[in-house]
């Protein structure tokens, strides 16, 4: 008789081969455990950095001696390297894998996932782009979306999407972008070019002759911490001379805000407070003692300017409208008393002064008119051109205001098919628009074939079937969350690629892992306008997991089409960016000296001298005909006639105060939802780059929450304080955060830094988001027919106490406790 | 005594002539008494054609002798290999003289000492290699042409970028230098030239005839006289002229534009209302009726500004124009892939108007590596291409 | 029998650290159905009282028979549970419960273990040593090679067992379609403490 033993054994024997898989560790090589370990540098949007690499890992980064001011958020760079959100391996979501467009599209957001092989993932990105192509052509994909894409010429995965993707099929693309979509529409009718991403005057130069400094609605202090190629920080060390010259009386700097920035509180300037949204009626007012104190400079008008009186009779109350935009009229709207009004106008016009903007003020239902109307009050005052005067829209941003070296910067891995080359599949967009501004393909999703005004143009929404989106995060940047994921159920696929799990690749059926720039080597300009060197970006560390380089994802997409040697040139990595290199060395022979690259590559940083001084718009000035500006007329445009012929109700002949649609501080929708939600870049964010940083995101974050900063009058008012969970709400949507009482904040004005991850309780629409992702309340409108830009900042809420059992926040891989 | 060693002795009695004698006359002078002295013509030659003699002489060694051996034309997988005459001593005969005779300009910039050092030859490049290319040009490159010839081509083997690059040269029988400078020898730097000026000057057409139509490629400079002594303003790239008389290597041209009566009048541009500038004149030329003829004003509804429509006729340099615009746009379209795409996808020309196209380059245009020309050239392009040219979309 | 029981403490190791590896295969899933984890229940049973959950368990593998698909409905529950990262996913990592971080101290230690016994992850993947499979393969080692006294005193108590505690609590809270990775979780739970409990009375 057999024992029970024995019967085991023979189950065991049939068995165990399928219970028990293949062994996990085997015989390794000692690894030498004492190493001092090395440094490696490389570098990214928060500036160039060297990382301390132990046994392979990151174990400590500091910024490079160098960085003059480095942004306190190179302390979060290791944790977005080991996020527990990172995504580890290919994952699909198991409906739509068995079912495709058929799939139960109302989970999106709360997905069962399935990991698979890259191998199978490519495939299905692959078949699913043929279907699309063929199925619906070119208007059915949507793989125009971009964003502030890791930093490295060779691996800017914006570069190696369009590529490999166009050279299977045309598909939609988008013009503008979410920053400064108003203003880079409307300055090209005033100022003769976008100017948001311009180089201005240089600093120097603003130092020594400025007398009054402006910063409208502008906290570069904040802002410049981040900057598109490798930030330099070098902007910021005139911040520090500012202050000292504000110190000693030396120049007069006024933040006009209706919050004290980190600016203003940095180099201690004063304020002037101004209700939100309303920053065009002051202005006009402005415009109005200007003019009728005779104040102006009348004959810079006549020489550069054109539609004056047009403008000017507007103001004068002498035209259809009636009304005269005098101090009094102005205050009642901006609540700035009409005597700060005049006293504003006469000090600008004093002496010499420069205007310097920020973008949150165009980011704003009628986005165009403040800019538009900033450039007006410049021109009257008449020092377009001079140094120190002016107006700038771009001094908050990467270090503009250094001085360009003059330095050929590397170029990138081509974005574009090489001449001669053309996509598997012919454009075919039927009666759609090929591109859309980039803020309307929700409204695409949701009306199909409606069409729309942008720019003077019709543009016909096209019926989207596919989206691709690379390093890009759409359930960011986007408003409006609730009307987004309604949207998104139009689309039969989403694929997302990136290195960690944002809300877009939560909402996507296919994920794929890119790795992190850290994982990669490449090279990089240093400084994106002053061109202050080429930068080498080491490896710190092989890709984690089953993560891959961009170039790798979309190289192997090629070869499903046999076009892998076309796509990548028939070279590797290092053979790129020593090409790249050799390319911009040669460009710069006899101007700048460059070593080797073999020398390049171990120095890490090669710095060129710093250019000459610069003053924006003096070409101009000095010759206006020769050196006329972009403006359909040439010169400045107080009036257009050409947006005039647009005939749109929102964005007319010339800057005009026009009520918005909600609006706090008396204005409309203001008794239900009292409070001002801005929601401007943050300080501890690039976007929403780095809030999967544990540690880092911990050092902020509030009971595990987005932070929402308030006044303390406010919060009393509703019995809160610093600390509390509150429910943040409109018609719109919902989200948790947690309170942060600042004297910096004024009663009805709140601030929710953009970026917050988007982690709603479940899948249904209106769901309460547990983290406190400011988009949830936000309006998704266009600015105006003109630019059809995001209005984010035009976004009233109420704030109310939390109660109950708060759920746990879903936006991230960590865990809200440590169980230990 | 061997040829060379006695090569040697000659070039060293040289070294010290007569200040009196001028330049031409000792190289001419010099050159023939050599051959004379060697006692035979074709001896001499045939020993001139040879590798060592260039090496040896000129100041080569060190120069273009080295960049030449990283190049496909020293080293390659067949073994053939180009030596120093086979691409630069003509194989006619009288060519073979005549060029002879430039390079003994050359072998005197050794004995004066004008390019006995590097940073001297590297001075001098530019110059001598405009020399090299306007004689490859002159002569549809022959010496080229004597290995590579279009008939022979496989342009199955080719790749499609080549294919789109070489057919069309092969249709017009172009000349292979004038897309491959620099294929053997480092091209110029110190020139501080735009590249993309020196590949469009390389499409020039050197034969202008009466009554035709051209297009700049460089900002050619115009004249009020045919004597060419009163500036009469510039061109722009891409402007289209009408030759009017040929006079040497001079000529008279015809504007035909539109200007704003603002200020001076001194922009042209290429039509009513449109902001696409054809040249720029001199102050006193622009307010000069007798030279610019401007008909009655009509008004811009665009901006209130008024435009006349003008007829200049001016002189210039027969020199900077090609037949065929096109020519001009492919090099525009290929520099505006490439440098408008490194941050994100570039928009289609046609996506915004001739107008609009300024601002929106202007916006842009600090990321990009262009240089001057090259950003006159490309907004050009995409004015010209904008949506005033193309059916809306 | 002690001697047989420390070989199926290996063994019974190996198994665990399977589960928690990778998602079932076909073949698996048809092996568990046929009763191929009683002999391991078995050994478990042998050692703590896992009544309660063995029967979930058994339910749970019965019940696959009625899915249409209990391969990708296992591979969807460990996706949901250990791949996709969320703040009630137990991903398993002791790095992470520990700092909420990958590849924190918990990661340093388990390879330094690795290291000292000249050990190595097989996988082509660059992911961290401290996983739960990969520390219950090591813990098998130990038992194999009769080192857990010696050299690892305190492995199991505290590496081990607050990673598999940490999971176990983790899954009880999540809404898998099947029982299975939960009641496993809660049994490899009993099981570490027992041999934890068993080491000690050993070496006292």
């Amino acid at each position: 008789m057999a024992t029970r033993r024995d019967v085991l054994k023979r189950i065991a024997a049939g068995a165990t081969t399928s219970l028990i898989g293949p062994a996990l560790l085997g015989p390794a090589a000692k690894a030498q455990v004492t190493s001092e370990g090395v440094w490696k540098t490389t570098g990214s949007h928060w500036g160039a950095i060297k990382a301390l690499i132990k046994g392979g890992q990151v174990v400590d980064v500091r910024p490079i001696d160098e960085d003059p001011n480095p942004t306190d958020m190179i302390n979060g760079i290791k944790g977005l390297i080991y996020s527990p959100s990172r995504i580890r391996y290919p994952m699909v979501r198991a409906d739509w894998l068995d079912n495709r467009e058929r799939a139960d599209r109302t989970t999106r957001g709360d997905n069962r996932y399935i990991r698979i092989t890259w191998d199978q993932a490519l495939d299905l990105l692959y078949e699913e782009l043929e279907r699309i192509q063929t199925t619906y052509g070119s208007s059915g994909l949507y793989a125009g979306a971009t964003g502030w894409r890791a930093t490295g010429q060779f691996h800017s995965c914006i570069n190696h999407m369009n590529r490999a993707v166009t050279m299977h099929g045309p598909y939609i693309k988008k013009v503008g972008d979410y920053s400064t979509g108003a203003g880079q529409t409307i300055l090209p009718y005033v100022l003769g070019s976008t100017e948001v991403y311009a180089q201005g005057t240089s600093w120097p130069l603003i130092l020594e002759n400025t007398k009054t400094l402006v910063f409208w609605a502008s906290d570069p202090v904040k802002n410049l911490q981040v900057g598109w190629q490798c930030e330099t920080h070098e902007s910021l060390e005139y911040f520090d001379t500012l202050r000292e010259k504000i110190a000693k009386g030396e120049i007069k700097v006024i933040s006009i805000d209706p919050v004290r920035s980190k600016t203003q509180n940095h180099i201690n300037c004063e304020q002037l407070y101004i209700n939100p949204m309303t920053d065009v009626a002051m202005m006009l007012a402005v415009a109005h003692v200007l003019y009728t104190e005779e104040l102006y400079d009348k004959a810079f008008i006549d020489i550069y300017a054109l539609g004056f009186d047009r403008f000017i009779d507007y103001v004068m109350g002498r035209d259809d409208e009636g009304i005269e935009r005098t101090p009094e009229w102005a205050a009642d709207i901006c609540g700035v008393a009409p005597d700060m009004i005049r006293d504003f106008a006469r000090l600008i016009a004093s002496d010499r002064t420069q205007f310097m903007f920020g973008w949150s003020v165009q980011r704003q239902q009628h986005g165009e008119q403040p800019y538009w109307m900033g450039a007006v009050l410049a021109a009257m005052l008449g020092q377009i051109g001079l140094p120190g005067g002016g107006i700038s829209y771009s001094h908050h941003y990467s270090s503009v205001g250094v001085s360009t070296s003059g330095a050929t910067m590397p170029g990138a891995f081509p974005l574009n098919l090489d001449l001669g080359k053309t996509p598997e599949h012919d454009a075919n967009f039927g009666e759609f628009s090929p591109v859309i501004p980039t803020t309307r393909w929700i409204d695409a999703l949701l009306n199909p074939g409606a069409k729309i005004q942008y720019n003077g143009n019709e543009v016909t929404l096209p019926d989207l079937k596919m989206a691709v989106f690379v390093g890009n995060n759409p359930f960011h940047h986007h408003q409006d969350r609730n009307k987004m994921r309604q949207a998104i159920r139009n689309l039969e696929t989403i694929v997302a690629v990136d290195y960690t799990w944002s809300a877009t690749c939560r909402h996507a059926d296919l994920v794929l892992p890119g790795c992190t720039q850290f994982e990669r080597n490449d090279l990089d300009m240093y400084g994106s306008y002053a061109n202050s060197g080429v930068l080498a970006m080491h490896r710190l560390v092989d890709p984690l997991f089953q993560s891959r380089p961009d170039f790798d994802i979309f190289a192997a997409l090629t070869e499903r089409f046999g076009r892998r040697e076309e796509y990548t040139r028939g070279m590797r990595e290092m053979e790129w960016i020593e090409t790249l290199y050799n390319e911009c060395r040669d460009a710069n022979a006899g101007k700048f000296e460059m070593p080797e690259f073999a020398d390049f590559w171990d120095e890490g940083l090669i710095r060129f001298p710093r250019g000459e001084h610069w003053v924006r718009h003096a070409a101009f000035r000095e010759d206006p005909e020769i050196n006329a500006l972009g403006t359909p007329s040439g010169f400045i445009e107080i009036s257009s006639r050409t947006i005039e012929k647009f005939g749109y109700d929102d964005c007319g002949a010339h800057p005009k105060w026009m009520e918005k649609l909600e609006r706090s501080h008396g204005g409309p929708g203001s008794e239900k939802y009292p409070i001002w939600l801005q929601s401007c870049h943050p300080d501890q964010r690039l976007h929403s780059q780095m809030c999967d940083s544990e540690p880092y995101r911990a050092t902020y974050s509030v009971q595990g929450r987005e932070p929402i900063w308030m006044s303390p009058q406010d919060a009393e008012q509703r019995g809160l304080g610093d600390g509390d969970l509150v429910r943040v709400f409109n018609d719109r949507g919902q989200l948790l955060a947690g309170v942060r009482l600042s004297d910096n904040f004024p009663p009805g004005v709140a601030r929710i830094h953009e970026g917050a991850w988007y982690g709603p309780e479940d899948a249904t629409i209106g769901a309460l988001d547990t983290y406190g992702d400011p988009n949830t309340l936000t309006m998704d409108i266009g600015a105006s027919k003109l630019s059809q830009a995001t209005s984010a900042n035009t976004c009233l809420v109420q704030i109310e106490e939390f109660e109950g059992d708060a759920p746990a926040v879903t936006a991230f891989g960590g865990p809200t406790e440590v169980v230990f | 005594m061997s040829l060379k060693s006695t090569l040697a002795v000659f070039w060293r009695t040289l070294s010290s002539p007569p200040a009196t004698i001028s330049l031409g006359v000792l190289t001419f002078g010099g050159f023939i008494t050599g051959i004379i002295f060697w006692g035979g013509f074709n001896t001499a030659m045939e020993f001139t054609n040879t590798e060592d003699f260039c090496i040896y002489c000129h100041e080569m060694e060190d120069n273009v002798y080295a960049e030449l051996q990283e190049t496909v034309h020293w080293e390659n997988r067949t073994g053939v290999r180009a030596t120093c005459p086979d691409c630069h001593v003509p194989h006619e005969w009288t060519n073979k003289v005549a060029r002879k005779m430039q390079a003994s300009k050359e072998v005197w910039g050794k004995v004066f000492g004008t390019i006995n050092t590097p940073e001297k030859f590297e001075a001098k490049r530019d110059e001598l290699a405009r020399h090299e290319w306007a004689r490859l040009e002159a002569n549809g490159s022959l010496e080229c042409r004597n290995c590579h010839d279009y008939d022979s081509m496989d342009w199955a083997a080719m790749s499609d970028e080549a294919v789109y690059y070489m057919r069309p040269a092969a249709e017009l029988n172009t000349g292979c230098i004038n897309c491959h400078k620099g294929i053997a020898h480092h091209l110029p730097q110190s020139s501080g030239e735009s590249p993309v000026l020196v590949v469009l000057e390389s499409k020039a057409v050197t034969d202008l005839e009466e009554g035709q139509q051209y297009f700049a490629i460089d900002a050619v400079e115009l004249f009020e006289d045919e004597a060419l002594t009163q500036t009469a303003g510039s061109l722009e790239l891409g402007a289209p002229v009408e030759v009017l008389a040929r006079s040497g290597n001079k000529m008279q041209i015809r504007l035909a534009a539109w200007r704003k009566e603002k200020g001076f009048g001194r922009v042209l541009y290429h039509d009513f209302g449109l902001n696409m500038r054809k040249a720029v004149l001199n102050k006193d030329t622009a307010t000069n009726a007798a030279i610019v003829h401007a008909s009655e004003t009509r008004n811009d509804d665009n901006t209130g500004l008024d435009w006349s429509e003008v007829t200049v006729d001016l002189w210039a340099v027969s020199r900077g124009f090609v037949k065929d615009e096109q020519v001009l746009w492919d090099v525009a379209a290929e520099s505006y892939a490439s440098d408008c795409s490194t941050c994100h996808a570039q928009p289609d020309p046609e996506h915004f108007s001739a107008n609009a196209w300024p601002a929106m380059f202007n916006g842009m245009v600090g990321f990009t590596n262009f240089d001057e020309a090259e950003s006159k050239l490309v907004l050009t392009y995409l004015q010209k291409h904008s949506s005033d040219f193309v059916e809306a979309h | 029998m002690d001697d047989c029981v420390t070989i199926h403490d290996a063994e019974l190791c190996r198994w665990f650290a399977t589960v928690f590896a990778g998602e079932l295969t076909e073949g698996a899933v048809n092996a568990y159905m046929a009763g191929a984890a009683v002999p391991y229940l078995n050994s478990v049973a042998e050692q703590c009282d896992i009544s309660a959950e063995r029967e979930t368990l058994e339910a749970a593998i019965r019940d696959w028979s009625r899915h249409t698909n209990a391969t990708r409905q296992l591979a969807t529950d460990f996706a949901a549970h250990f791949l996709i990262p969320g703040q009630t996913a137990a991903m398993p990592y002791a790095s992470y419960f520990e700092e909420q971080t990958l590849f924190g101290h918990a990661h340093d230690r388990m390879r330094a273990r690795l290291n000292n016994a000249g050990l190595g992850l097989t996988a082509s993947e660059n992911g961290p040593a401290d996983h739960l499979a990969v520390m219950l393969e090591y813990l098998a080692y130990l038992l194999d090679t009769n080192r857990l006294d010696a050299h690892s005193s305190g492995y199991v108590e505290s590496e081990v067992l607050p990673l598999a505690t940490s999971v176990s609590r983790r899954l009880e809270e999540q809404k898998p379609s099947t029982g299975f990775y939960p009641t496993v979780a809660s049994i490899l739970t009993l099981y570490l403490q027992a041999l934890a409990d068993r080491k000690l009375t050993a070496r006292v």
